[in-house]
């Protein structure tokens, strides 16, 4: 315990070790206790509380915000974090949506060495990485489908199950009316997590977003982007995301940024791709029936339901095709493969990466595939783990709870006997 | 007193050197508001909001001196470090062994450097300025140093009085001062510096306690310290510099009073993470004394009656505190205030509640000569003594002859009094990992250890700015809110000064669950009380301390659970080995 008190010292001193998965992460308010707005009039009023009580979610006791430690062994990176967002949380519609984040006091591992994926497997999906503050990332679907033997989206109020996987919702279309300014919520035990590009985090980590004190809203910038985005988090590969202003040129950090074009576009006839409101939900893009490993065509029984006001064209993820598929070339015509990232150098890598970045539209909106396409390019070793089994480096701990952390130093008493001079002093 | 003893001792260190050749420049900095003497506990000073304040504490760490040669090139004067505090008439500090010759500038830190705020505060000797004990400016646990405190009271737009606290620490925060300054050292010479205080709240960036908080705690990014650094940096003048003539005369180590030709010294124990205390060098700690004093504390016929021990009212299993709201005299007679514990009285420098007597050898006759406590005279109390069969025998172990006097006897308490360490609680082995805290101890630990401070998101109980460091006592003297007009006056009837008024001994919190009743009148039966006064009791008045008057009012708003999760806290502070030992 004292070598590794020792460490931190010589760590938070030297600073030895450039390594972005141990420095990237936002710390500034570790020490700050997490707070939300219960509804829009404390909102704007500016009364935000450290605890809250719902019957579900209860945090009786404030909790601190965000990452509380960072802790590193030669394969792997270790974040603990309270998963409560340095931002003020909430409110979630107004005080109505029935959940409350709470302090998650979870452990992410971090593969150290990123392998890519030598087989194309694909991967459940559901929580694929966090957020440089501590925040739980999701993945661009809500974890429901259409059902076509029900004629409807399969949700736990319709009582039919996750639905066929064929036309998967998206998420961050179906549930942005529960988002926070930050667009973040909580499932029903309590655990915040972002669906889409993290707004409130990009401003505090200076990406190119403002806030308006008098909504208490986020916007992406009106001026012209001219550094490179932050590293905004981490998938469970132990590759990087980024915020959406990559260099426009991969390969060298000389030309400029701009923002990454996602290589996604609606099936709406245009781009080349073919036309969901005229055929129907009866053909997968090929990116999905690839991943499958079927064909595109479905079966009468697997068609979706037509594009209508109800299931509006991005509803599903499957309403978008992938320009790689349709003649156009990444790199090229638009700038994010498949999974939403490139190889490219960046200011934390400069001899290059592959990096996701969080994508948005020209108007600055969030845009699908978001943060990450339907499959990792690294292997996704990383996930929660509820202890750590091995030796560990401490490189980051909240310093407001290192008044709570022992000293590991053994019971040592001083002594202090007369003698002709005076006293002498015997440490033991 | 301290003063005067750092003064010696450094003096010691001189002679002991012989360099006779070298110069001394001694630096004076007195604290001005404006040009003119601080008026403490005033409410003559407006900030340039307008509101209305006073000041009442000035206490602050200055190192790393250096004088500027002519030719641009500083020589760093080694080991220069002081705490200068007003309260104390501590306003200056001894530059030794200077070459005499010209240097035309001075320079120094506010603050510590990085080494010096993170050293082990165990190895400081008794009397050094970075002692713990001798500050009070130590951030216990999380380390370092506060380097300035500056509080004070002032009025709010509702006219009430509420209290306001700057406290500048952390590294990043040491203000380098650089003062041109035409020093021809000689010999003797002496630098008077001015620190205006006014200066340091307004220029070059005015604060305002409405507008940028009452309370800073230096944490990352706080606006406050950041101001306070910018200001402090001009703030300091050059007043005179002048050749010292009244050089005060180097008193010799005091002696051993009384000390037999054969003696065995006794092991004074305690926690390598305690400051050093200040044992006294002429009433060394001997094995034959110790044991004299214990028996003379636990000796009935102490008391005019036969009746009464100390030990009846300060009981060995409730850390030597009395489980009676207010004393009761070996006659009967009720005393006014509750006994107090006894423990780690080595680091205490005043004793009683209201701090009367400065050694525990002038408070132990005390108690026993009071008519409404033992109301035994001196005299009576030696002829008793020296009557029965045991005591000249054990007189003479302890101090060579078999002559019993009443010095003999308070140096003998004295010395047993001393040896009371309590550093085995539960807490203590937390901190070294062998136990955990359950999850309410941990959240009260983290309240305790917390500021109140809702600008910058910090939600804690703030008990440490009083009760911190390793002997949960920081402070000497507060008012803590207990009445808004005083039947006890408390200190102020020792000290004569209005903004004594109310003020008692801050009590060490180790042991704190086993020396109920609590504070000076034993008016709060239970540790859930205590806390219900720190959360919704506390009463404003002009001498109330600024750490509780900058709260709401009433106290801290904490919610029953962590009420709660602070009295377990509380609790994990019983030192069991000090229960059963005697």
């Amino acid at each position: 315990m004292k070598a590794i008190l020792a460490v931190i010292v010589s760590g938070l001193a030297l600073d030895v070790f450039a390594d972005p998965q141990l420095t990237s992460w936002f710390t500034a308010d570790s020490g700050k206790f997490a707070q939300i707005y219960r509804n829009d009039s404390k909102k704007f009023s500016g009364e935000p509380q450290t605890t809250w009580i719902n019957g579900r979610n209860n945090q009786s006791q404030p909790a601190f915000s965000g990452v509380q430690e960072i802790l590193s062994s030669s394969n792997w990176v270790y974040i603990r974090s309270t998963g409560l967002g340095s931002h003020i949380m909430g409110p979630w519609e107004n005080g109505r949506f029935p959940n409350l984040p709470t302090d998650q006091n979870f452990i992410f591992a971090i593969p150290r060495h990123p392998t890519v994926q030598t087989e194309r497997r694909f991967n459940p999906m559901g929580e694929i990485g966090m957020f440089v503050d501590g925040v739980r990332m999701f993945d661009a679907n809500d974890a429901f489908s259409y059902s076509h033997a029900d004629g409807e989206d399969a949700s736990p109020c319709a009582g039919i199950g996750q639905g066929d996987h064929l036309w998967n919702r998206d998420a961050y279309v179906n549930e942005r009316r529960t988002f926070d300014a930050a667009l973040g919520h909580q499932q029903n035990w309590g655990r915040y997590h972002y669906h889409a590009e993290p707004l409130a985090l990009r401003y505090l980590l200076g990406d190119h977003v403002d806030f308006d004190a008098t909504t208490k809203t986020y916007h992406e910038s009106k001026t012209t982007p001219t550094k490179h985005s932050p590293i905004l988090g981490w998938m469970q590969d132990g590759y990087p995301i980024y915020g959406p202003y990559g260099y426009s040129n991969p390969t060298n950090a000389a030309n400029g940024v701009r923002r990454m074009v996602t290589g996604f576009v609606v099936r709406d006839g245009k781009n080349g791709a073919d036309n969901l409101t005229q055929t129907g939900r009866r053909t997968l893009p090929a990116w999905e029936a690839r991943e499958h490993d079927r064909a595109t065509t479905l079966q009468n029984s697997e068609t979706g339901p037509a594009v209508n006001e109800q299931y509006p064209l991005g509803h599903y993820l499957e309403d978008y095709a992938y320009l790689g598929d349709l003649g156009k070339k990444a790199g090229r015509d638009f700038d994010l493969d498949e999974l939403n990232g490139r190889w490219c150098v960046t200011p934390e890598f400069p001899h290059g990466t592959y990096a996701y970045f969080t994508t948005i539209d020209a108007s600055g909106q969030p845009v699908y595939p978001y943060n990450m396409g339907r499959r990792y390019h690294g292997n996704p070793w990383g996930c929660l783990v509820r202890s750590i089994a091995e030796p560990v480096t401490v490189n980051f701990i909240n310093h407001a709870n290192t008044a709570l952390a022992p000293t590991g130093q053994p019971a040592k008493t001083t002594t202090l006997t007369w003698n002709a001079n005076g006293y002498e002093v015997n440490a033991k | 007193m301290n003063a005067l003893r750092t003064f010696v001792s450094s003096m010691t260190l001189l002679m002991a050197a012989g360099t006779i050749s070298a110069a001394t420049l001694q630096v004076q900095i007195t604290p001005k508001v404006s040009g003119e003497n601080l008026q403490p506990a005033s409410f003559r000073y407006q900030t340039s909001a307008g509101e209305s304040f006073s000041v009442t504490r000035v206490s602050y760490l200055v190192s790393d001196f250096a004088l500027q040669r002519g030719d641009g090139s500083w020589l760093e004067v080694s080991n220069s470090v002081a705490w200068l505090d007003y309260d104390q008439n501590r306003d200056s500090i001894r530059l030794e062994n200077i070459p005499a010759g010209e240097f035309r500038s001075v320079r120094f830190l506010v603050g510590l450097n990085t080494n010096l705020n993170h050293a082990d505060v165990a190895q400081f000797p008794a009397q050094h300025p970075l002692n713990p004990n001798v500050n009070g400016l130590h951030w216990s646990w999380q380390g370092g140093y506060i380097f300035m405190a500056l509080e004070g009271l002032w009025r709010n737009a509702g006219g009430e009085l509420d209290g306001w606290s700057y406290h500048l620490a952390r590294d990043t925060n040491a203000v380098r001062i650089t003062l041109a300054a035409a020093l021809e050292i000689t010999n003797e010479t002496k630098l008077e510096l001015d620190l205006d205080l006014a200066a340091v709240l307004n220029a070059p960036r005015p604060l305002s306690f409405v507008k940028d908080g009452s309370s800073t705690h230096s944490r990352d990014g706080d606006p406050v310290s950041a101001a306070l650094g910018k200001n402090l940096a001009g703030a300091f003048s050059v007043k005179r510099i002048s050749a010292l003539t009244d050089v005060e005369i180097a008193v010799a180590h005091p002696k051993p009073l009384y000390l037999p030709a054969h003696f065995t010294p006794y092991e004074f124990k305690m926690s390598a993470t305690f400051p050093m205390p200040d044992l006294p060098c002429d009433n060394p700690l001997t094995v034959e004394r110790v044991e004299l004093g214990k028996k003379l504390f636990f000796e009935k016929r102490v008391s005019i009656n036969d009746a009464q021990s100390c030990s009846d009212c300060h009981l060995p299993d409730k850390a030597f505190a009395d489980s009676r709201g207010v004393a009761r005299g070996a006659e009967g007679q009720l005393g006014t205030r509750n006994s107090m514990a006894l423990m780690n009285l080595a680091w205490k420098k005043e004793f009683f509640w209201d701090g009367r007597a400065h050694t525990l050898r002038e408070q132990v006759l005390q108690p026993i000569q009071n008519p409404v406590e033992m109301h035994q005279s001196a005299t009576n109390l030696v002829l008793k003594l020296a009557a029965l069969d045991d005591y000249p025998a054990l007189f003479t172990a302890a101090f060579g002859t078999r002559a019993i006097t009443a010095e003999k006897i308070a140096l003998a308490l004295e010395n047993y009094l001393l040896t009371l360490t309590s550093f085995d609680a539960k807490f203590d082995r937390v901190l070294r990992g062998e136990e955990k805290f359950s999850a309410p101890e941990q959240r009260g630990f983290e309240l305790f250890s917390t500021e109140y401070d809702p600008r910058r998101g910090q939600y804690g109980a703030d008990c440490f700015h009083c009760h911190g460091g390793p002997l949960f006592q920081s402070q000497g003297f507060a008012n803590n809110g207990l009445d808004s007009s005083f039947s006890d006056p408390g200190r102020i009837k020792i000290t004569g000064m209005e903004a004594d008024a109310g003020k008692f001994s801050v009590p060490s919190l180790r042991n704190v669950a086993l020396t109920a009743p609590y504070m000076h009148d034993g008016r709060f039966r239970t540790l859930e009380d205590v806390v219900e006064h720190y959360c919704s009791g506390v009463k404003r008045s002009a001498t109330l301390d600024p750490n509780l008057a900058k709260h709401p009012d009433g106290g801290v708003p904490l919610s029953e659970a962590d009420k709660q999760a602070l009295v377990a806290f509380l609790r994990t502070l019983t030192d069991a080995r000090f229960q059963a030992a005697e």
